[in-house]
């Protein structure tokens, strides 16, 4: 398996210089420029075009893209990441102020999917065609085709705007630091209820949906029909040998929510005014701040190499018909 | 208050630096300047050089007294290349603790955006590090309100400043709450009461109209949204058509259609900060469709096939605008289309994004430029070189002149002599005033559009009604 890892590891490298690469110089191309902040109109004092020209020889613009290109690479391979040309602070503390406020929410919303999403797969398809099982497929359609950030504002109109019971946006009260620790947690937690419940049960549908299709056809499976002859309970052939292998390509799946994970979710984030990943990333764009755009386009790559690799090696724990040492060839 | 994020305190777009810090002097409503750290000053006969005495009884947050050095070292560090702020100043002449003179090759010298910062806490940091300094999230300042703390990605909060040297501010403490770029958060903040106050997008405008919580206030200023023609191209080359498809513009509808109040100043041609708050402003083209009609019949443009578009040997008046977004620009511009089509021109619509939009005016890289038009960027969008293909030597003369000069009233002379040939050559239409929009809770007073509209300059002077 180490062996396995590390040849797929190895396999990555070309793979991730090659997305970065690819990346670095398609932003480039694309029309704008990140000097083009110093012309906002919201900016109150004209700026002189040579201190422009000087700001831009300070980050390196002045030069050849291929130069850019490897002193970028350069930079990276020593851990630095660049100043943000907007915030006009280093891209890796940035990086570490948003990546927790993401992974709050995102690992909590991967929890809700996986609790509700699995849950309600497997009660639909255990009981399929009743009228539990109805409600919930239609349910799941109608949720699942719900844009996202539709629901959002919808879910902030009501239950902050109208009934003022949660906060319409931020990570914390006011008050934060006045509060005890579980106070704190308290806090922390209701303000991560509407957007996680965006996330985590939108992406539920889809789960319950592909839980109980895939269940479905398991529960028609030589061996499940041979577990039953056997005398094993409805529950015991349910829950020991069914739902543990309908789990096997959902296993895939979460595998490769890791992008998501430090992703993070661009919209979501912005109407809730959460500082994460997803905002970052969509004001980087807006801004044309490249430092931090090949930053985050840097780690979604890892990340989607890592996730698959973690798919793969699961997927062999779980499923004995999975192997991934190279077989003999047949004589 | 809502506001982006910590940033906004930072010496860059937004006056929530007032809220701290001093400015030498500001400009009132009349376009008169009026000392606020600066007691009072002179300046050399051809406006290069301003002396300013500074009051001695303004002290920073810490007690240490703020002096003539503190001012020095604010323009010599705004002005450092390693701090990358945009801003160039020569570099001031300390004469004494309280006497200063700053000199100023291209403009008045009175700098009445600036503010000062200690030089006592700063002088020792690295300008290479200016961005990431601790003091912008725990400042140390000399104006109306005073640090109190800073939640990172949450909140920062102030208070009154006992020991102001001015009139104690009646909002005994400010929250500015941090809701990021997106203009969703700040109006749900606002409409929750989690803010009194929060900068939007024109588009919100019919909803918070129509609350009676809220009033709306537009800040404007010499700058507008405008289109401009690109006028080497042979739609738009005959100063004629130009001017005609002014006429064709009803700016006081634009102002209806955009729920923008109507007492906003509808004009035309350039003019100065001090004559817009002088209410100096040039009497703009009428709307005058017939008129309009007549110039472009005159200029070959006619409809002879009957569709509504005017065409000329054979090609129909058709062009395509890019439009900025941001700043109710789309909307704007499906009305302008709508307007243009009355009078048989048809323009498109190129939506694009605003550091898109300054590409394609740099390299004229468009037919007609809808966005947001500078007072200060004459140069560049009329002078020699001009990306618009802008062609009137006695323009290119006139802000060559403006260039050389520092003195404010041959400026206003400029800038009045330019807009008398921009009405016969106009190289862009202003369609409509103003630039922000500030929604703010009603029992919030002390505000006023035009010129007391924006809360973060004028935070110190607003009250609060009990709820």
């Amino acid at each position: 398996v180490i062996r396995y890892i590390a040849k797929r590891l190895l396999q990555a490298i070309p793979l991730l210089l090659g997305i970065i690469t690819i990346t670095f110089f398609i932003i480039r191309l694309a029309p704008g420029d990140p000097m083009d902040i110093y012309l906002e109109p919201t900016r109150q004092r004209q700026v002189d075009p040579e201190v422009i020209e000087l700001i831009r020889k300070k980050y390196g613009l002045d030069q050849p893209v291929y130069v850019q290109y490897v002193k970028w690479v350069a930079n990276v391979t020593r851990g630095d990441l660049g100043e943000s040309y907007r915030h006009r602070r280093p891209v890796r503390a940035m990086l570490a102020e948003a990546i927790p406020y993401t992974l709050q929410l995102t690992v909590l919303a991967l929890l809700l999917d996986a609790l509700v999403g699995i849950t309600l797969g497997i009660v639909s398809a255990v009981k399929q065609y009743s009228r539990l099982d109805k409600t919930v497929t239609i349910g799941s359609l109608i949720v699942y085709a719900i844009p996202g950030f539709w629901l959002a504002l919808m879910l902030v109109l009501l239950f902050s705007v109208q009934l003022g019971w949660f906060p319409t946006s931020q990570t914390r009260s006011m008050d934060y630091e006045f509060l005890s620790l579980g106070g704190k947690i308290l806090d922390r937690l209701w303000h991560l209820v509407l957007p996680v419940f965006v996330m985590g049960v939108a992406s539920a549908a889809g789960t319950a949906r592909y839980m109980r299709n895939r269940l479905l056809e398991v529960l028609n499976e030589e061996y499940v029909v041979a577990a039953r002859a056997r005398g094993f309970s409805e529950r015991t052939v349910i829950v020991k040998h069914a739902v543990r292998n309908a789990l096997i390509p959902i296993i895939t799946i979460y595998g490769l929510s890791l992008p998501f994970l430090l992703g993070g979710a661009t919209i979501i984030e912005s109407i809730f005014a959460w500082p994460g990943m997803g905002r970052l990333t969509v004001e980087a764009v807006g801004g044309r701040d490249y430092p931090i755009i090949m930053a985050t386009t840097m780690m979604a790559a890892t990340l989607t190499v890592l996730g698959n690799l973690i798919a793969d090696v699961a997927y062999a724990a779980v499923d004995p018909r999975v192997s991934l040492e190279a077989k003999p060839r047949a004589p | 208050m809502a506001v982006p994020n910590a940033e906004a305190v930072k010496p860059d777009a937004w006056d929530l630096d007032y809220l701290m810090f001093l400015p030498l002097a500001t400009q009132n409503e009349r376009g008169e300047l009026e000392g606020r750290l600066a007691r009072s000053w002179e300046h050399s006969p051809d406006h290069r050089e301003y002396t300013y005495h500074l009051r001695t009884d303004v002290r920073w947050d810490d007690g240490v007294p703020v002096t003539a050095h503190d001012v020095k070292f604010t323009l010599d560090l705004l002005s450092h290349p390693d701090a990358a702020t945009g801003y160039r100043f020569e570099s001031p002449t300390v004469l004494d603790d309280s006497t200063i003179v700053i000199r100023s090759a291209d403009g008045p010298g009175y700098l009445d955006d600036i503010v000062y910062y200690p030089r006592h806490l700063l002088e020792e940091l690295d300008p290479k590090r200016f961005w990431q300094w601790d003091f912008w999230t725990h400042p140390v300042g000399d104006g109306p309100y005073r640090f109190v703390r800073y939640v990172p990605q949450t909140m920062m909060e102030f208070e009154a400043n006992p020991a102001y040297y001015g009139a104690k501010p009646r909002i005994a403490r400010v929250i500015l709450t941090f809701v990021g770029e997106a203009g969703a958060a700040e109006l749900t903040a606002l409409l929750s009461g989690d803010a009194d106050i929060a900068r939007a997008d024109l588009s919100q405008l019919p909803q918070i109209a129509s609350d009676p919580r809220f009033r709306i206030y537009h800040k404007v200023g010499p700058g507008a949204r405008a289109i401009y023609w690109k006028c080497d191209h042979p739609l738009f080359r005959d100063p004629g058509v130009r001017r005609a498809l002014t006429l064709a513009l009803d700016r006081r509808e634009l102002l209806q259609l955009l729920n923008l109040p109507g007492d906003l100043p509808v004009t035309d041609g350039v003019f100065t900060d001090r004559q817009f708050r002088r209410r100096e402003w040039p009497e703009p083209l009428p709307y005058d469709p017939e008129q309009a009609r007549v110039l472009l019949d005159a200029a070959g443009w006619v409809d002879r096939d009957g569709d509504g578009i005017r065409e000329k040997a054979g090609r129909p008046y058709r062009f395509t605008a890019s439009v900025g977004n941001g700043f109710g620009m789309p909307q704007l511009a499906v009305y302008v289309q709508a307007q243009l089509r009355r009078v048989g021109v048809q323009m498109e619509i190129q939506l694009l994004e605003g550091s898109v939009m300054w590409g394609k005016l740099r390299a004229g890289d468009f037919e007609a430029w809808m966005y947001i038009h500078q007072s200060g960027s004459l140069r560049r969008d009329f002078g020699k070189g001009n990306p618009i293909g802008y062609r009137n030597d006695g323009v290119f003369d006139l802000i060559d002149r403006l260039t050389a000069t520092a003195d404010p009233h041959e400026k206003d002379r400029l800038y009045a002599r330019l807009t008398e040939i921009f009405r016969t050559d106009p190289p862009f239409t202003r369609l409509v005033s103003g630039s922000t929009t500030w929604f703010v809770h009603r029992r919030v007073q002390g505000l006023s559009t035009p010129f007391r509209s924006a809360p973060d300059t004028y935070m110190g002077d607003l009250w609060v009604e009990p709820r």
